[in-house]
Order: structure tokens, then C-alpha cells, then sequence
């Protein structure tokens, strides 16, 4: 098992929880992405929490199940929020391509969640940078309904 | 302290009216909350204190007088009790008393989104001319959407009116044919996006009519990204050299 404090893979994947309130909705209230807003640290916290989904050890579809099970445990998700998905290598890429940052993605458990995951070294202030980790790195979005 | 009996100290200006003492104090609008405790005041004095009955009555009765004024003047005579009651009228009369912000603290998630729903649809209603009535409904229902209970993140702040505001202006000034979406920033900033396929324009409404916005074209894989930061009346400006017909029009 992984110590903590370690790099995650390139080729693994992480995936953060969006409230309701910062999700893109069209004008039928479709989900159609994540805002900026969704990957921005609060003033207390120094990195971005997400789960890493290779810890559950199974395939993409049974990992991304036992995570979003696993954020449900551990606070509050409401039905309507959803799910950004992303791989390490495209985080990073997007923070040096957009930002010229080189961010690392370490895995840090807590009592509560196993999985639980930290992006460090963002920014706290560069919308360009939150919108193409919003846009183009979390890619993949599950809608906790559907799970 | 009791409420025993102290002689009346000798003011700058006072007289005698139908066998009455009043004195004249600085003006202040009347203030009907405090009137109602002065009242209250009024019965817990014992019948030993006639001349400060006599006063209260009178400061009560008469415009020019107020409550705080001479309950400072005469708080040595005062019970604990009195005092705090005397409190209350001050904290009354002070809405933006850190005493009320403390309050505001103490408010239940439920009754905090509930006043920042309201407040932002009555300073919607001031600028109702602006926005047809179908606009308006689907901003409230968005507003409503925003705040639901259920899916609120208790770590967030609920919508703040200046920031909202800013939206408001923006909007006026805009007059979008296309309506945004809304999102809401952790710590309570409207966030309006206009999508057109995968190009996304966000502008995120600041307080003090300040905005910052990020846009994103795409050609193919390749994106390009521009941000600014502006006031709300320079949005416009700041936006044309990236066509802002391509957002906001039909």
C-alpha cells in the first residue's frame, strides 16, 4: 500500500466532489460542466481534496461506485452535486501548460476516507488556471444521482 | 444598583410642564421599538422613583427626547435589570450593531439562506423595469435553486447582496439576450457562465461593483483563454475586443 505523502501515478486518476451550487446548468437546468469556482481552495486549506480511484482496487466503473460511496460517508452530498474525474498527467499538463506550475498529487488518507487525495502547490487566484482544470482536466463528470 | 430614589441632576435645559419635569436632549428620530421597552421600563421603576417616572414619562412623549440619551445621563440610578433592558433599546436602534451581527451568527443554515434568498429578490424588485417578468421568474427560480437546503455545502456562504448587486448592474447595462447560467462561489459571489457549444465565458460578480471574468475559445484541441479583472461599468469595454455578441446574443 502506498505511504502517505506519495505521488500519485501519472496514469491514475482522482476524482472531486461539486456542489449543486457550482455546476454549470443550461438554461433547462441540464448539468453541462463544473464552474472555475468548483476548484478553488478556501482560505483555510492549502491543497484541494479529492479521491483517488485507483485505491479501490477494482475496474473504472466499480472504483468510481466505491468512491462516490466513500465521499457519502464521509459528508454531506447532495443529489443534485456531481463528480469531476481527472488523471494525474492531465492535472499536472494543464497547471504547466496554463499556469507554468508544477503541482504534485499525494495521497493523504484520514481516518474518515482511505482514498482521500491532495492536489498542492495551486493557486489560489488564477481563474484561467481554475477554468482549464474545471474544463479540460476534470473532463469526466458522474452526477451522484446515477450512482 | 437598586432602584431607590436619587435626587435629579441639574440639566442644561429644563422646565416645568403641567407639573412635570422634561428635558431636552439631542435629537434622534423617533423610534417606536424603543418606546414600546421604555414602557416596559416604566413599570419595573417602584413607586419611590416619581421623579424619574415623571422623566421617563416625559422623554417618551416628546420627540426631542431619547431613551439612550438619558438612560446615559441617569444610568447610576438604574438596576442591572434596567440596564440591560436599556441595552436592548440601544441594540434596537443600532442595526448594524456588532451585538446584531453576533445574532446573525446564532441564525440557524435554514434562516440564513432564507434572508439572503429574500434580500436579493427585493433588490431585484427595484430594478423589476429592467427585466421582463419571464427573466425575472427564472432568476428567482435560479436564486431558489442556488440556496436549496438540501444540496447546500455548510462550509459555504450564502449569496451576498453585493455581489449580487454587481450582478444586477451588470445585467442592466449588458441587457443579454441570452441568459446566463448561475453558480455561486464559496464564499457567497454570483458566478453567471454563457456556453456556446464547449466555449465557456464566467464572470464572477464581486462586491463593490468589481468583476472578474475568464473566457475560453476552442479551435479544434486548441484552447485559447483569456481573464480579466474590471469594475462593472467597464465589463463591456473589457469584453469587446473578444466579441461580446458571441455570448450574449441570439
Amino acid at each position: 500500500m502506498m505511504n502517505k505523502g506519495a505521488n500519485l501515478s501519472d496514469d491514475h486518476h482522482v476524482m472531486r466532489h461539486v456542489p449543486w451550487s457550482r455546476l454549470i446548468k443550461d438554461e433547462a437546468d441540464n448539468v453541462v460542466g463544473f464552474y472555475s469556482q468548483a476548484f478553488a481552495l478556501r482560505p483555510n486549506e492549502e491543497s484541494l481534496s479529492v479521491n483517488w480511484l485507483e485505491y479501490f482496487g477494482s475496474d473504472r466503473k466499480t472504483n468510481i461506485r466505491d468512491s462516490v460511496l466513500d465521499f457519502r460517508r464521509t459528508f454531506k452530498v447532495g443529489k443534485k452535486s456531481a463528480f469531476g474525474i481527472a488523471s494525474v498527467n492531465k492535472i499536472k499538463d494543464t497547471c504547466s501548460a496554463t499556469a507554468g506550475l508544477k503541482v504534485r498529487v499525494v495521497y493523504e488518507p484520514s481516518k474518515k476516507n482511505p482514498a482521500h487525495s491532495s492536489i498542492r502547490h495551486l493557486p489560489r487566484e488564477d481563474l484561467t488556471l481554475l477554468d482549464a482544470l474545471a474544463a479540460d482536466a476534470f473532463s469526466e463528470l458522474v452526477k451522484n444521482s446515477d450512482v | 444598583m437598586s432602584d431607590k430614589p436619587h435626587p435629579v441632576p441639574a440639566l442644561a435645559k429644563a422646565l416645568t410642564s403641567g407639573g412635570s419635569l422634561v428635558f431636552k436632549l439631542p435629537e434622534v428620530p423617533p423610534y417606536e421599538k424603543a418606546r414600546t421597552i421604555g414602557e416596559h421600563i416604566l413599570l419595573k421603576l417602584p413607586a419611590s422613583s416619581a421623579p424619574y417616572r415623571s422623566l421617563l414619562k416625559s422623554a417618551m412623549t416628546d420627540d426631542s427626547l431619547t431613551i439612550s440619551a438619558w438612560s446615559a445621563s441617569y444610568s447610576p440610578m438604574f438596576s442591572e435589570e434596567t440596564k440591560f433592558i436599556e441595552r436592548r433599546i440601544s441594540e434596537l436602534r443600532n442595526p448594524a450593531s456588532p451585538a446584531s451581527l453576533f445574532a446573525l451568527a446564532e441564525k440557524s443554515l435554514e434562516e440564513r439562506l432564507f434572508d439572503a434568498t429574500a434580500s436579493v429578490k427585493i433588490l431585484t424588485a427595484q430594478i423589476a423595469m429592467h427585466l421582463d417578468r419571464e427573466w425575472r421568474n427564472k432568476l428567482f427560480a435560479q436564486l431558489d435553486s442556488l440556496h436549496d437546503l438540501e444540496e447546500w455545502d455548510p462550509d459555504d456562504e450564502p449569496l451576498q447582496t453585493g455581489s449580487f448587486a454587481t450582478f444586477l448592474k451588470a445585467i442592466v447595462q449588458i441587457k443579454p439576450q441570452r441568459r446566463p447560467g448561475l453558480g455561486l462561489s464559496h464564499n457567497g459571489y454570483l458566478v453567471a457562465s454563457w456556453m456556446v457549444g464547449k466555449d465557456r465565458l464566467t464572470i464572477e460578480f464581486l462586491k463593490n461593483d468589481r468583476v472578474r471574468w475568464v473566457m475560453a475559445r476552442y479551435t479544434g484541441d486548441d484552447v485559447e483563454r483569456f481573464a480579466g479583472q474590471t469594475s462593472v461599468s467597464r465589463l463591456i469595454d473589457g469584453l469587446a475586443p473578444y466579441g461580446p455578441g458571441y455570448w450574449f446574443s441570439k
